[in-house]
């Protein structure tokens, strides 16, 4: 039955509110082999970009063996349950030319942007998410979607042309509301969107129970088993946010209950990391109900001031004091906060793998670049800033690698993905950073 | 309108543009005082009942209440250790007094007492919340927050609205400023409370930034915009060689006229950008961002959407190794001072009214005397006066550094000094000779948060003319 | 009868000869780099300059150890801080710092210990404070050195004024020093030549990473605001080695964290190995105690003098400690000290502006 074939969300109201929820990719929508969309189009490509700061401590991050079963390095230890699925590149190269080394700026502009920046209020370009959007952004309610663990809304790697920022969404919370409520209201009309805390609580998925009941009666079984996987773990994160949020105390029944409040700030690595997982988990859900196809998740800034329990100094501040160790050979406190970073890409590249779709899994119809700022932050070294990609895009492109730059520039893997998302490009990027070589060996 | 300025600066542009292209009869001449021959113009939005627009001679049109006092939002900052300021929807100024430091900059700990405790302002004390009546009714993008006691707050773009007990006068903006620009430079400024402005009334790819001299008009590159003596707002004198250094800013095909901005055929089908009468450009040599290179070229100038107010007649310039500094008549340049503690409220202590243990520390190791040698007061001489807001004469106890009030002008010794922006502004007692600068960056945090800066009216290296 | 009957000579050789006489008749080809010696000008702008810490891979200069720094002095001093004031922590340490004075602080402070010392003999003496070079000579003046050089933050290869002083020098415009030597008869052997010192106003030409300049760019010089800057000095060249007298002073502009800041040498000279593409060698002389140590702490702060450990309050006892010239008229203090900066140059066409 075709009846929700192009309709790919559920409707309903919530106190007067409207409420919508998407829809992931059901059999229902595809066609008889889960190849394929049901009117034959090929299953949407997806890219997204994800940033951690301050770099890696070389010698315990960057594998020895290149190619297919690389080692993993203390450091990327925790990408292990996700090695499969990502490939690593090293010995990329970022060039500035005249420019300055401009600190915690230079390095991510190249990589994002293709030029080197002059100064430090300045993007020299729009981003190269954007320029994926503009090619493959055009058909889902959102054009692309930003997103930072930090919880600081001005921190975003995505830049249209000029200096326009992309801003992220910053609160798990919002982020919901926005997803599932509805934002097509007039402020000042009667009906209203739902208060976000209300709807966590009393859930979306009962202001959509009836759609939903008429959507169960046309599926099969596998996918009402998928749609049932699906309303878990929204469900599931919902009750994630009723968890964090604020409960009154219930000595006082009487008081009014003050309006519940979202994760608080702060930039524990903890907090950090559970808002991270929990706007993982909400972009998940907009990717794979194709409200987006571009998406951009920040984990932390390039000057980033997460912290460590018991440790005077957040990362940034201990990249800077902290000594290297001579038995060690790298900074253990600072190689802390990084393997943290790992473990949240891990997460990222689980959450994405772990998501069926058709025949395979979302990840498998995505590419993921990731990127840092620095590949030293301690001497703001730019040399070799290494860099990830997770995902097949649709079975063009090999998995599992460890990729030695030779020195080349790291802007080949930000070409490559272009070319793979369709942007038509004879090269990209400015200057030294020129390039029109792909990175081969990742393509089948 | 409301889903356009909330779904990302990327549609809010382009509603920008849509405004600028297609509608002019939309551009409706603004309401409240914006005078657009002289002063910066803006864009009338709808506010609640009793709120206007005042032209503040610094910070240009900013929002005031019913009252006269400008409004202001905290917005969140990221310190070297963390944030403060108020993130959308949550009001963070409380009413409780805060006891200890927050540990915000390194590399001091949290959790030491701060100053003068007896005497220390709740953040509400010195930013009262701008409460909304019973009968406030939701307009554009101004709503209500809940605050934890039950009462309603303004807000706008949901950043909570304080007014300052600093401001004296109607639009006055004593109290807060404009955060110096993004990360590079204002990265470890204090979490200010900045003065809520209406939406500029510049074309897209346009901006204004706030400088020493005046609030600068450049691209959104922030590339510095001149215009040319000999041009006016129907032709030109720039052609051939005279565009190998300055280049035209071009306006789209659709643009059309208003307000102060009109558009230039310089030939068939090329348009350029004219402001108040003159052609825009930007020069070509030059790479800085805010630059003033380009008015070292015979009939060029910077532009203005307003000017910087005038300083004191007594007052010089001097040349120094990185450009112009404000000084004194004789010559001493000139340095403002910045201070706010590392607290969670991010109290300021660089007005006279404010705790002066922080100043007192800095400039003299508490102790006064010492003070006025190091960081001498800039003395007015008795026939000099408050010029405008900006600039203007106190009456400083040099013992305690407050105020001395009218009725005990008599009996307390006191000094009549300029300040700027009710603080008063200082020489430095290492500088010898006109055009030293030694006491630039002298304090905690580059005299960014318990230090002097020099005030710059030309920074060809660094961009010192930001404020 | 085949053509080559009629052509004793080959091609080949018909084209030897024309080449052969053209040369003769235009002279010998210039190359690029002779052409960077022009008119007996040459100029050369700084890429890198730091103060010149001899560092043995094991430390042992340092027998005590590394100095601590804000942070570990706060922590030793104020162990319960969370019943103190600001005034009596923060403020007291910030106090301290910004009105330095010679009296104990309670921490020891460990200085270098070793006896060699890279630098120059700048007095003509050899005496009981001095450093040997670690090529024999003796009488290094260089006292800087015995200061900072058991302080992390001023060793390389990651300490952090080691890096960002001398990166500044590389980036920032506002640093761009040069000197064209002028006058020169030869670059290898030259009794006499002039050097004048300018501060230039354009980017560097560097290769493709940026981070390596090229020679062959070219600098204006800053005659706007740079003026004051300019000094003239004598030297010779003595088997490409450039030595100049020393000077009054030397100003060095030096912002690394955006501070526009000076460095004042009195008495500074040039010690320099020279090539048509490069230099690179030593600017000595006496730095003024105040002068450096306020250079430091206003574009640092107590914030990154503790990313290098650099305790300015210890510091500055020591500097006072070991300064050995220029003694102040009334006190009998000395008020300069003795340093050693290692610099690199690349050549440059150094014009007038436009």
């Amino acid at each position: 039955m075709r009846t929700f074939n192009r309709r790919r969300f559920l409707r309903g109201t919530l106190n007067g509110g409207m409420v919508s929820v998407g829809l992931p990719l059901l059999n229902l929508f595809l066609s008889d082999n889960g190849s394929a969309m049901a009117n034959g189009l090929p299953i949407p490509q997806r890219f997204g970009t994800w940033s951690w700061g301050l770099g890696m401590s070389e010698s315990i991050f960057v594998p020895k063996n290149t190619g297919a079963n690389f080692d993993l390095p203390e450091e990327i230890a925790a990408l292990a349950p996700v090695q499969e699925h990502i490939n690593l590149y090293t010995n990329f190269h970022v060039f500035r030319d005249d420019a300055p080394n401009l600190c915690h700026h230079s390095g991510w502009v190249v990589l994002r942007s293709g030029t080197a920046p002059y100064t430090s209020e300045n993007r020299p370009g729009e981003t190269i998410d954007v320029s994926i959007a503009r090619q493959i952004g055009n058909a889902t309610r959102f054009k692309s979607l930003s997103a930072t663990a930090t919880g600081d809304v001005r921190d975003s790697f995505s830049y249209e042309g000029g200096n326009s920022v992309n801003q992220p969404e910053w609160s798990p919370l919002r982020f919901y509301n926005r997803l599932f409520g509805d934002d097509f209201q007039h402020p000042n009309a009667k009906t209203f969107a739902p208060d976000p805390s209300v709807l966590v609580r009393k859930s979306a998925l009962s202001a959509v129970r009836e759609d939903a009941r008429k959507l169960e009666k046309s599926l099969g079984a596998e996918d009402r088993q998928r749609l049932d996987q699906y309303f878990t773990g929204l469900r599931d994160l919902e009750n994630r946010f009723d968890l964090q949020l604020t409960k009154p105390d219930p000595r006082e029944a009487c008081v009014v209950a003050a309006a519940p409040s979202d994760l608080p700030a702060g930039l524990d690595a903890d907090l950090v990391s559970k808002r991270h997982r929990m706007l993982t988990d909400l972009m998940l859900m907009a990717v794979a109900c194709d409200q987006t196809r571009v998406f951009n998740m920040f984990y932390a800034s390039a000057f980033s001031a997460t912290t460590r329990p018991g440790y005077d100094k957040p990362h940034h501040t201990a990249t800077h004091e902290e000594a290297v160790d001579d038995a060690l050979g790298y900074q253990p406190n600072t190689s802390w906060y990084t393997r943290r970073a790992m473990e949240e890409w891990a997460y990222y590249v689980g959450a994405l793998a772990n998501c069926k779709e058709g025949d395979g899994t979302l990840l498998d119809n995505a590419l993921i670049y990731a990127n840092t700022d620095q590949s030293f932050a301690k001497v703001h070294g730019i040399d070799g800033i290494p860099m990830f990609s997770a995902g097949s895009a649709g079975g063009r492109v090999k998995t599992g690698l460890h990729i030695d730059g030779g020195g080349s520039p790291g802007c080949r893997l930000g070409y490559t993905a272009q070319k793979l998302m369709g942007v038509e490009l004879e090269s990209w990027g400015t200057k030294s950073n020129t390039t029109s070589s792909d990175i081969g060996e990742i393509l089948i | 309108m409301k889903f356009l300025f909330n779904a990302g600066c990327r549609n809010a542009a382009a509603f920008t543009l849509v405004y600028w292209l297609l509608s002019p009869s939309l551009l409706a001449a603004p309401t409240g005082s914006a005078d657009y021959s002289v002063h910066e113009g803006y864009r009338d939005v709808p506010m609640p009942e009793g709120f206007s627009v005042v032209i503040n001679e610094l910070d240009g049109p900013v929002f005031v209440n019913s009252e006269g006092k400008t409004l202001y939002q905290w917005p969140q900052k990221e310190h070297r250790n963390g944030y403060s300021g108020e993130p959308q929807g949550s009001p963070q100024c409380g009413d409780e007094v805060v006891r200890v430091t927050a540990g915000l900059m390194s590399p001091y700990p949290p959790g030491i007492l701060l100053p003068e405790l007896d005497t220390r302002p709740s953040c509400t004390d010195l930013w009262p919340p701008e409460f909304a009546d019973e009968q406030a009714e939701e307009v554009g993008e101004w709503t209500l927050i809940e605050r934890a006691d039950g009462r309603h707050q303004w807000s706008y773009d949901e950043q909570a609205l304080y007014t300052s007990i600093r401001d004296v006068e109607p639009g006055d903006s004593i109290g807060g400023r404009k955060r110096r620009f993004g990360s590079g430079f204002g990265r470890d400024d204090p979490a200010y409370r900045i003065p809520l402005a209406p939406p500029q009334n510049i074309p897209p790819g346009f901006a204004i930034q706030a400088t020493t001299i005046g609030r600068m008009l450049t691209t959104d590159k922030n590339e510095a915009l001149y215009s040319f003596d000999q041009d006016t707002a129907s032709s030109t004198a720039c052609e051939q060689h005279c565009l190998h250094k300055w280049q035209p800013i071009f306006a789209p095909a659709l643009a059309r006229s208003q307000g102060d901005w009109s558009i230039l055929e310089r030939s068939p089908g090329v348009r350029q950008w004219v402001f108040r009468g003159k052609p825009l450009y930007r020069y070509l040599p030059e790479s800085r961002s805010w630059s003033q290179l380009g008015s070292d070229e015979q009939g060029w100038h910077n532009v203005f959407t307003q000017p910087a107010p005038a300083y004191p007649p007594s007052f010089t310039r001097q040349a120094t190794i990185v450009g112009e500094v404000l000084a004194n008549a004789q010559g001493h340049t000139i340095y403002l001072y910045f201070c706010a503690d590392d607290s969670e409220d991010q109290l300021a202590c660089d007005h006279p009214l404010d705790t002066q243990v922080y100043r007192l520390a800095m400039c003299g190791g508490g102790d006064p005397d010492r003070c006025l040698q190091h960081w001498p007061y800039v003395l007015a001489s008795p026939d000099e006066h408050s010029i405008n807001r900006t600039w203007t004469v106190l009456n400083i106890d040099p013992t305690t550094g407050r105020p001395v009030r009218e009725q005990d002008l008599v009996s307390t010794e006191y000094l009549r000094v300029w300040a700027y922006r009710d603080r008063p502004v200082y020489t430095y007692g290492i500088d010898k000779v006109p055009g030293d600068v030694h006491g630039g960056g002298i304090g905690e945090w580059r005299g960014q948060r318990n230090g002097l800066r020099a005030f710059w009216l030309r920074n060809d290296f660094m961009s010192g003319i930001l404020r | 009868m085949s053509s080559s009957n009629y052509f004793p000579i080959k091609p080949r050789g018909v084209v030897a000869l024309c080449l052969a006489m053209l040369l003769t008749v235009a002279g010998p080809v210039k190359s690029e780099e002779a052409m960077a010696l022009t008119n007996g000008t040459i100029g050369y702008v700084f890429t890198d300059l730091f103060w010149s810490i001899y560092q043995t891979p094991g430390a042992e200069e340092c027998p005590d150890g590394f100095n601590d720094g804000p942070r570990e002095q706060f922590t030793a001093l104020f162990p319960h801080h969370e019943s103190l004031t600001v005034e009596q922590t923060q403020l007291w340490q910030e106090v301290q710092t910004w009105h330095p004075n010679t009296e104990p602080d309670g921490f020891a402070f460990h200085s270098v210990e070793g006896d060699l010392s890279w630098g120059l003999n700048l007095d003509g003496k050899v005496s009981d404070e001095d450093f040997t070079h670690p090529e024999g000579t003796a009488g290094i003046d260089n006292q800087i050195y015995r200061a900072v050089g058991c302080i992390i933050g001023f060793r390389g290869p990651d300490g952090v004024e080691y890096i960002f002083q001398d990166k500044a020098i590389f980036d920032s415009i506002y640093n761009r020093l040069m000197i064209e030597i002028t006058g020169i008869d030869d670059l290898e052997n030259d009794t006499r030549v002039t050097v004048n010192l300018y501060r230039g106003s354009d980017r560097l030409l560097t290769d493709a990473t940026g981070s390596t300049a090229v020679a062959g760019g070219t600098q204006r010089i800053d005659r706007r605001w740079g003026q004051s800057l300019v000094r003239q000095m004598q030297g010779r060249i003595v088997d490409s080695v450039l030595t100049t007298e020393p000077i009054e002073d030397l100003i060095i502009p030096w912002q690394n964290l955006g501070v526009p800041s000076i460095q004042l040498i009195r008495d500074a000279r040039f010690q320099l190995d020279l090539s048509t593409t490069s230099a690179h060698g030593l600017l000595a002389g006496f730095a003024d105690v105040d002068t450096w140590y306020y250079q430091l702490i206003r574009n640092d702060s107590t914030h990154h003098l503790s990313n290098g450990q650099i305790s300015g309050i210890s510091l500055y006892k020591a500097l006072r400690l070991f300064a050995d010239a220029y003694p102040d008229p009334e006190s009998g203090d000395n008020t300069a000290i003795s340093t050693a900066l290692d610099v690199k140059m690349t050549q440059v066409f150094i014009v007038e502006p436009e």
